[in-house]
């Protein structure tokens, strides 16, 4: 059987109607809890410092490597 | 329309605030934007229930959009990961942008991840099609009517033609097929959703469609 133009997007206007009526799923009760139990277990997320911290130890280390070096000069 | 549909426009019109959003004349809530900002800021700062906040907001969204993409019994626990994911990576989030925006994009690319775990490890089961289906694609593409799919039965049948359609093709074209043309989003709100270009979207949309279109003649023609 041919498959032309108008019967393909006959068949996806189908699929699309049987995927737009989809049963919806509620949250479960509990379902929230379980979450916030599994989160707490989680690292705490790196806060906004993360990068000024990052720069400055590598400010400090160049620092002390420059001074390192006038030393045994 | 139907109400259902009708709800799914407008969760969608909440997950998406693109420059078009602004001719269809949605506006977004400034006052509950600044107090999703004021709980993250909470929340990076040490107080991890306030996040209980969030997720007592956003849960019908984030639900709306993994319901989408999943069968019923793999919502609630791809849901649960879109949460401590959004969670793990908070510090992340620009807070120029729009909440509802990066925690949905991070519920589809959490779909996405887990169609992909799946098709690695060859774990989605494809069932076998009955002659049934079949019938319901030759009965679909000869039937002059348009409400081919009213009854009950053949609903059931279009749904299991869909699932087996869908787990045939890869994770992405899985994804941009849903988004694209079973959701009806536009090229850009996908290609934002996924974090793709807008062009590598349109081609895998186009190459996706142009799969289902080969599945079905082979049906058609197997038979």
């Amino acid at each position: 059987m041919k498959l032309s133009k108008e019967a393909l997007s006959k068949i996806f206007n189908t699929f699309r109607g049987v995927h737009q009526n989809k049963d919806k799923v509620e949250p479960s009760a509990g379902w929230q809890s379980r979450v916030m139990d599994d989160i707490r277990q989680q690292p705490p997320p790196a806060g906004r410092c993360f990068r000024p911290v990052l720069w400055g130890t590598l400010f400090v280390l160049f620092i002390g490597l420059l001074c390192l070096y006038f030393l045994m000069r | 329309m139907s109400s259902s549909r009708l709800t799914g426009n407008i969760l969608r019109s909440q997950v998406i605030t693109l420059p078009n959003d602004n001719r269809r004349g949605i506006m977004k809530n400034p006052a509950s934007e600044a107090s999703d900002l004021e709980i993250i800021a909470q929340v990076l700062h040490g107080e991890v229930n306030a996040f209980a906040c969030l997720i007592e907001r956003h849960k019908k969204l984030v639900f709306h959009i993994v319901n989408n993409h999943m069968a019923a019994q793999f919502v609630e626990e791809t849901a649960h990961d879109v949460f401590v994911r959004a969670y793990r990576s908070l510090n992340h989030f620009s807070n120029k942008g729009d909440f509802k925006n990066w925690l949905s994009s991070i519920a589809v690319r959490t779909c996405y991840d887990f169609w992909r775990k799946k098709y690695r490890s060859r774990e989605v089961p494809i069932s076998a099609l009955s002659d049934q289906h079949v019938d319901w694609l030759e009965r679909t593409v000869t039937d002059e009517s348009e409400a081919c799919h009213a009854d009950g039965h053949r609903q059931l049948e279009a749904r299991e033609m869909l699932a087996w359609m869908l787990a045939k093709l890869s994770p992405a074209d899985r994804m941009v097929l849903e988004l694209v043309y079973l959701q009806e989003y536009s090229c850009g709100e996908a290609a934002q959703l996924l974090g793709w270009s807008v062009a590598n979207v349109k081609i895998r949309s186009f190459r996706a469609r142009a799969k289902l279109k080969i599945l079905c003649k082979d049906l058609l023609r197997d038979h």
